[in-house]
């Protein structure tokens, strides 16, 4: 009678495991791609302006980008990737990439904080280089040098659009991997 | 009865493994050193976008022989040092098989430590001191290199232009020698790699060569480099830098009137140049790796331009540039060793050398040259492929394989500069 029962038992946890199992990986539930939100930008460490672009220096200045990373899903996710470009008034100066890998619990919002260097003469390279970035310094017809050094002044009160570009986050998860794009522009408009 | 319950749960357990969605494949994990901030971010940034678009295609394409690639990116702003800090770090803590790299200085820089790690190293740079395997075994990429590029550029305008344009044919007659000058960043590595090679051709074919004009690669204006190349009235200039610098100083060779024709090292010639330089990058030649992204032909286009799409779909197709299909170059090249050293039982650093050392007339698919790799010759092909601006548009020009023209030279001469 014991054997019997045992037996039942055994068939019944087998049957069970693997009818949950062959059910979910013939028919995985769909991800759905977390939803990643600028949440705000901070001056993380700061030192006044200076350049000496003959030595190849300058001053640096640092920036946290902080982001709200909401999972949807009824499972955890994992940030496997994360990638976006970061650009003052319109100027992109420098392209971030983090590979911490973070998982989401299933249904909340996590906080990622990405810190940005910035120095004052790859800033400038950044300027001068790239076909975008030399026709707009042309149009808006500012010296590079006089436009750094506003952007150092101005940034404790955010007085100029910090934008996050071409932002893409991969994450991946028991049920498959999934990409989400996200743009923003900081400060926020009111 | 008690032996066949545990068969039982024996099976459930084999089946619960053999269908489990945490079951985790092999990973294989390649680092990329890029520049998308730097000196040469004009060029850099597009690459970058590639080589991360490249891998993920062939990750759905089933990776290496099933095993999928994890790629660690990183940016160093065309700065040496930190290419080799960031070299340290894939190589230690994130513990790549390979790693693909970017720009002359730094790949050079980091050559001798590769072939101590034993760690292949496909770079954007296509430098020719990279292509000999007694010195720099483990640098490989897929083009063609910067020394036969600025061989095939000074050819091509000799024989299409110098020997056919009515314009010359009085001084031909005379016996004049054609005149020549480069412009270059003298100190960065990329653009001064191939002036020994142009200058050797230049003196094959019997140029009569002018003073060289240092030109950075963040110029914004180049008038005084123009006005003291035209003392020697030049009438063919190299650009030996990348787009943006190229662009500057066709701009002022137009408007200062130097009367030249231009030629430019690959990395100097894309769309970008036209856009920047209008009118003044007309008629200029250039070294051409691959097809241009978006053009019709190569097997691999039509999924250069999805992958694009679908990874960045911020960026619009009409600013993506040649680079990516550059990227995928490199991407696709290191792919093809990778799954031979696999297949062969040994994925290492040795084995993927080994491996990339098969390859023989293998066509990337990109609108590239077939690549050929010996253990004795690391030149990836002898063909240089060069295009003329026309209208604004890119027309081909001309190939020339070198091999062919200069089988001695070849292979005796010119490997590994």
């Amino acid at each position: 009678m014991r054997k019997s029962l045992f037996i039942g038992l055994v068939f019944i946890i087998a049957v069970g495991i693997v009818g949950c199992t062959v059910w979910w990986a013939v028919v995985p539930p769909k991800v759905q791609p977390p939803v990643v939100k600028l949440n705000r930008v901070e001056v993380a460490h700061y030192w006044p302006f200076w350049i000496e672009p003959k030595k190849k220096r300058g001053s640096t200045l640092d920036l946290a980008f902080v982001f709200d990373i909401t999972n949807p899903n009824k499972f955890k996710v994992m940030l496997d990737q994360f990638r976006f470009t970061t650009a003052f008034e319109g100027f992109e100066l420098s392209t971030p990439i983090v590979y911490e890998d973070i998982y989401i619990p299933a249904k909340t919002t996590s906080q990622l904080r990405v810190e940005v260097t910035y120095d004052a003469y790859t800033a400038l390279l950044a300027l001068l280089v790239p076909a975008g970035n030399v026709e707009m310094l042309k149009k808006k017809g500012v010296k590079h040098v006089n436009l750094l050094k506003s952007w150092w002044e101005k940034v404790g009160d955010f007085a100029f659009p910090i934008e996050v570009r071409n932002g893409v986050a991969s994450f991946t998860s028991d049920y498959g991997e999934v990409i989400s794009s996200f743009k923003a522009t900081f400060p926020f408009k009111k | 009865m008690k032996k066949s319950g545990w068969k039982l749960l024996g099976m459930a357990l084999i089946l619960t493994l053999a269908f489990s969605p945490a079951w985790a494949a092999e990973v294989i994990k390649v680092g990329a050193i890029n520049d998308m901030t730097g000196g040469t971010c004009d060029v850099g940034k597009d690459y970058a976008l590639g080589i991360a678009e490249a891998i993920a295609y062939v990750n759905d394409a089933g990776g290496v022989n099933g095993k999928k690639i994890k790629l660690f990116q990183f940016d160093y702003g065309y700065r040496i040092p930190e290419a080799v800090t960031i070299y340290k770090r894939l190589r230690d803590y994130d513990k790549v098989i390979a790693v693909l790299g970017w720009g002359t200085g730094d790949t050079e820089a980091l050559s001798p430590t590769v072939t101590k790690d034993k760690m292949p190293y496909v770079s954007a740079s296509y430098s020719a001191h990279l292509t000999d395997p007694k010195k720099t075994p483990y640098n490989l990429f897929f083009s063609c290199d910067y020394s036969t590029n600025a061989r095939g550029c000074i050819t091509a305008w000799y024989e299409e232009i110098w020997l056919k344009d009515p314009k010359y044919k009085a001084r031909r007659q005379r016996g004049d020698k054609p005149r020549f000058v480069c412009f270059y960043s003298w100190p960065t590595p990329y653009s001064s790699a191939p002036i020994k090679a142009i200058k050797d051709q230049a003196k094959i074919l019997g140029f009569e060569i002018g003073p060289d004009q240092d030109v950075s690669l963040t110029a914004l204006d180049t008038k005084s480099q123009v006005l003291a190349a035209k003392k020697f009235k030049p009438d063919l200039v190299w650009h030996g830098n990348t787009t943006m610098s190229v662009a500057t100083a066709l701009k002022d060779s137009y408007a200062l009137g130097l009367g030249a024709w231009h030629i430019s090292n690959n990395w100097g010639f894309d769309k970008n140049l036209v856009k920047l330089a209008g009118p003044a990058a007309e008629n200029a030649i250039g070294a051409v790796p691959c097809a241009f992204f978006g053009e019709k032909g190569p097997r691999f286009m039509p999924k250069i331009v999805e992958y694009a799409k679908k990874l960045n779909p911020g960026i619009p197709e009409k600013d993506r540039l040649i680079r990516t299909v550059q990227a995928w170059g490199d991407v696709l090249l290191l792919w093809e060793a990778m799954k031979r050293a696999d297949k062969a039982g040994k994925l290492t650093g040795e084995g993927i050398k080994e491996a990339f050392e098969t390859l023989r007339n293998f066509d990337l698919g990109i609108g590239a040259p077939p690549v050929t790799f010996t253990p004795t010759d690391h030149r990836p092909t002898s063909i240089a492929q060069m295009y003329i601006i026309k209208n604004g548009k890119f027309k081909f020009l001309k190939r020339i394989d070198f091999k062919k023209r200069y089988p001695e030279k070849w292979e005796k001469e010119w490997l590994g500069w």
